[in-house]
This record gives C-alpha cells, structure tokens and sequence, in this order.
C-alpha cells in the first residue's frame, strides 16, 4: 500500500484512470488507502459501524470529486480528510447521547503493552473527553502523520492555528493520561 | 513535509497507543461494494481528461516559446521585488521575542540581529515583561513551570516549581506578577486561572477551573484579567476580578476554538475587550464588549467577515489589526491580510501587497506604528522570517530571524528597557 502512494507516477496515473471513469484504477485506490480512512474515521468515532459508515460517504465524495483534486501526491491527506469530514458530521449527529466512561478494561487492554505504554482503557476515555474536532486533529496528526501544514490545508485554516490547537490537546491529554 | 520532528517521549507514546487503537477500526472491505455504492449515488469522476493529456497534444516548439516567456517574467518580477526591498524599515526602536520548538529568538528587526535563547523542549510562548527586562513563557505540551529570562539570554529560571502550565503567560501591568493556566504536577490537581508573583512568591488559584483557561490578558489598571474558557462546544470570555476572585461571562461564543490562542485585546483607555466571534449566520464578527455599569456589553464592531477574522490587537485607542481570511482568487483555501481597523467600525486599509501565512501568533509595535508576523521563510517552514508591516500602508520588509526548529506559537514586541 505504502509503496503504491509512493509512486507518484503511478498514483497519477491511477487518479486519472479513476476521473476517466475506471472501475478498476477506483478500486485499487480503494484498496491502497481504505484502511487508512477507517483508522482515522474510528478514532473520531470511537465506533467501528459508523467509522465504516463515514468511509464509505467518503469514497462516494472521493468518486464525485476526484477529478478536482490538483495534486495527486495529495491524494492520500485529500482522502483522509475527506472520511475526517464524514467522521466529525456523523459523530456530531448523534453526539446527543452522552459520553460514558469506559470502566472495565477491555481483556486486551493492556495485555502485552511495554511498560510506560499508554493504557487502552484510559486513551479510550480521554479521547471520548474529548471534541470531535480535537479528536480529528490528533487523528490526522498522530495516527496518519500528516503535519500542521498539511491538516490546515485540508481543514481550510491556518497552520499555526493548528498547532496551536494540537499543542492544547496534547497538553490536556498528558495531563490526563502522563500522572506518573 | 518537513515537520517530522522527534517527538518527545509523551507525543511518542500517544502516537503509538492512538495506532495500535486505530486498528480496531479496520474491516476488510469489499471493492464491488464501494464501486456498486459509489455508482448508486448516481455521480461519478466521468469527464475531463488528466491535464497530461492535453499537454501530450501541444507542440513542444510553442512549450518551449511558453517557457521562455514564463522565465523572462519571473526574472522581471524578482528584478522589481529586489528594488522594492530597499525601502527603509520601521522607525520604532523594539525587540522581538519569537516563540518555537524548544527556543526564543530574541532580535532588534531594525538591525536584523536575532539570538536564539534555549527555552526547554517544547512550543515556547514568549511574552516580554512590561519594562521589556525579561521574557516570561510556558511551553505548550509541556509538564514545566512558567519560566523567566532575562532579555539577553541570562537567568533562566522557575518562576514556580511543581506547577505545569501550558498557555501563554500574562504580564500584570507594574511588571509585579504573572497570570498563568497551570495546574500542580505530577497529578494534575488544581487546575485553573493563578497568580503569581513575578519572583515566586504568593501563588494563588484565582479561578479553579478543569476548562482549560487561554488568552489571559491583564486589563490596563491591573484589576481584573480576562481569559477564554471552552466548554467542550464553544469558547466563551470570561473577566475575573483580582480581588475579589469573581468571576464574569462577557461574550456570546467565539469563532472556532480551533484558531485561536491570542490574548484577549484590551481597548486602551476603556473598559473594553476586542475579540472575533461566530457570526449568527456565517463567519465571524469582529466584537467590543464594554463594561457600562456594571454590566458587559456586547456590540459588533465589523461583521461580514464571511471566511473569517482573528487575533485583533490594539494599535492605540482608535485602531486595531487583525487578521481576515477570504478564499483565494479561482480556489476553495483560505487566505489571509492583515488589516488596519478602527473603533469606529471602518476598515482603514489592508496591509502588506499579499497574502500571509504566520507560522506563529503576530505582534504590534509599542507604539502602533507597525505589525509583525513571523512566517516561513520562502514559504518553507525551514526556517523563520519576520514579516514587519507598516500601519501607514509602506510596503512589508522582511527580516531573517533564524532556524525554525518547528512549532512556533507566539511573538512579543516590546520596547527596549531603559
């Protein structure tokens, strides 16, 4: 997968297969980065289902606006961002329920994790403290590795704002998560 | 992009623990299915060749004549661009501290002589003291104290121990103490809104608050201090008195939280804040809330700001800077002016002849005569640039400040201490 989104020659020329109407070149894009979108759409969501939901919306937009995007070195932040949108607007449509602390520690939450790791049980519940907004950001920023420049692109706002912004959710989740 | 820097061991670990989380998300997925879905929305990329194409089909003589022509007129733009950039620079005496990755550049933008200070691991928010002796910071994500030091790099010290803090800090107007957001560390108790003396001494929490309080500013008369607070939907102004400890909600919801980690703008000579705020609609107004017996007062100021507006500081009593965004000509991204406003709800003038892409919070002159953004030099992150613009409307000048190691947060312009 990797390898693929490396080769800007042929990501190109499978982006302009996919805006001519190529089944094919679309479903290897599919496969290449469908994974990529549910990680970041899940941690938005905290929901497997929805996270898949917000996929998929996404590969619709993507097929719909394929041919609008100017940089296919791109393709992958344009992506990512694009299930990010999905994401933020299906949590935001049912965030009415409330947040619920997760209490019991999932069977593998810790098993096998390194010692000073972050515990699963208490990233899952800092993360639901958090906005969905705030938790695109540390979605695009720590599990795609996008930067500042690259998010404020896809969001439409300035990087220093950005960092900014992830600097303060950084600093509330060490302050949750860092009491050693 | 170049902002892969080494991530300190908590931005690691998280990085790590929010990958390993990810996963369960992750599904096979079924190509027929996305494919079928994607055609069943009844849309499709059907249309206009790649662009290579079209290129495939031009003679390469009449490429060759268009590229030729295209380096003449870059050559003819820098020709110019050169000869603008002889213009003499802004008259005010001043240093400029810049916050970044683990270091303050501190500099006199007149000379173009920066110094880059050590200040921790982490994003630094310089703030100069009001008799522009001493720079104090905090250092955003981090688990350290509110820091001093000197202006010439010296004296680097705690101002408190055993507290974090991770937002800018607030000078009080005699120089005699700093407003920070911090809390106790390790654990983490006691979060909110303290005050400190500048040498340590008589830590208070003025506002016991788990909502992260941000863009303290000292009002002029050093009686009260204003500071956002997010409510996990919005952002809202708060002005606690110093005295008392009582607490008071001035502001409708400010524009998204997202942008935003400027002081709050005190109105010199008034009882009175600047800030930008969602607009009822769409985008943003530019706001002044004043305290008129007693009570807050909310009054837009320039609304309209369809695409944007942020970080308004004060030139003088009369006028004031910000940021305005617009979507670019023949694009859906932003971009950003600085412009020249007035109290009395007009616009004066845009500054600078581009758009600007600040990589760090801007700052005004002392006396109002200029405002300073510092941006990627060449439009790269690599290292920083200070652009300074004069409020009278001259052209921009750039100045070289030094590496940027990355991040960035803050700049501080103050006049040099006697």
């Amino acid at each position: 997968m990797r390898a693929m989104a490396e080769d800007s020659a042929s990501l190109e020329l499978l982006v302009a297969g996919a805006c001519a109407g190529d089944d094919a070149a679309f479903t290897r894009l599919v496969a290449a980065y469908h994974e990529d979108l549910l990680r970041v759409a899940f941690v938005i969501t905290g929901d497997a289902d929805m996270a898949a939901d917000a996929a998929q919306l996404a590969w619709q937009t993507a097929w719909r606006k394929l041919r609008n995007l100017r940089e296919p070195d791109r393709l992958r932040s344009w992506l990512v961002a694009i299930a990010a949108n999905e994401a933020r607007q299906l949590t935001r449509r049912q965030r009415r329920r409330s947040v619920v602390e997760i209490a019991v520690a999932p069977e593998s939450s810790t098993a096998g994790e390194p010692t000073g790791a972050i515990s699963r049980l208490d990233l899952t519940n800092a993360i639901n403290r958090l906005t969905p907004d705030d938790r695109e950001l540390i979605a695009l920023r720590y599990v795609m590795g996008l930067d500042s420049f690259e998010i404020a692109a896809a969001r439409g706002r300035s990087a220093s704002g950005i960092r900014a912004r992830i600097a303060r959710v950084l600093a509330q989740l060490r302050r949750e998560l860092d009491r050693d | 992009m170049t902002e892969q820097r080494i991530a300190p061991d908590f931005e690691r670990r998280l990085q790590d623990a929010l990958r390993s989380y990810s996963t369960e998300g992750v599904r096979a997925f079924n190509p027929a299915l996305i494919s079928e879905r994607a055609r069943s929305a009844g849309v499709g990329p059907l249309g206009r060749a790649w662009p290579r194409g079209l290129l495939r089909r031009v003679d390469p003589r009449v490429l060759r004549v268009a590229l030729l022509v295209a380096l003449l007129a870059v050559a003819l733009v820098i020709a110019l661009a050169g000869s603008r950039r002889t213009v003499p620079s802004l008259p005010v005496p001043g240093l400029v501290a810049i916050g970044t990755t683990g270091q303050i550049l501190v500099g006199d933008p007149l000379s173009g002589r920066f110094q880059a200070f050590p200040a921790g691991a982490h994003d630094t928010t310089p703030v100069w003291s009001p008799d522009g002796k001493r720079i104090a910071f905090s250092q955003i994500g981090g688990r350290d104290p509110i820091q001093v030091v000197d202006a010439d790099g010296r004296n680097l010290h705690a101002v408190i121990d055993g507290m974090g803090a991770g937002e800018p800090p607030a000078w009080s107007p005699d120089g005699a103490r700093i407003a920070f957001a911090g809390y106790r560390y390790p654990g983490g108790a006691e979060p909110g809104l303290w005050v400190v003396g500048a040498d340590g001494t008589g830590p208070t929490r003025l506002v016991a608050s788990d909502a992260h309080p941000n863009r303290l500013a000292w009002s002029p008369d050093g009686s009260m201090i204003a500071f956002a607070q997010f409510d996990g939907e919005h952002s809202y102004v708060h002005v606690v008195d110093v005295a008392s400890g009582a607490v008071t909600l001035v502001s409708s919801p400010l524009v998204d939280h997202l942008e935003e980690m400027a002081p709050l703008a005190w109105q010199p000579g008034k009882v009175a804040l600047l800030y930008a705020r969602a607009a009822e609609n769409l985008g943003h107004d530019l706001v002044i809330a004043e305290r008129i017996d007693g009570t807050w007062v909310e009054r837009p100021l320039i609304s309209d700001l369809l695409a944007g507006a942020a970080e308004p500081m004060w030139l003088d009593g009369q006028r004031f800077v910000f940021l305005r965004s617009s979507l670019g000509p023949g694009t859906s991204s932003l971009e950003r002016r600085p412009v020249v406003g007035r109290a009395d709800g007009t616009i004066e003038r845009v500054l600078g002849d581009a758009p600007i892409e600040p990589v760090a919070l801007g700052c005004v002159a002392p006396d109002g005569s200029g405002a300073a953004f510092p941006v990627g030099t060449n439009g790269t992150p690599d290292a920083i640039d200070l652009l300074m613009l004069p409020t009278d409307g001259r052209p921009a000048t750039r100045y070289p400040a030094g590496a940027w190691v990355s991040g960035g947060v803050a700049c501080s312009w103050q006049a040099v201490g006697p």
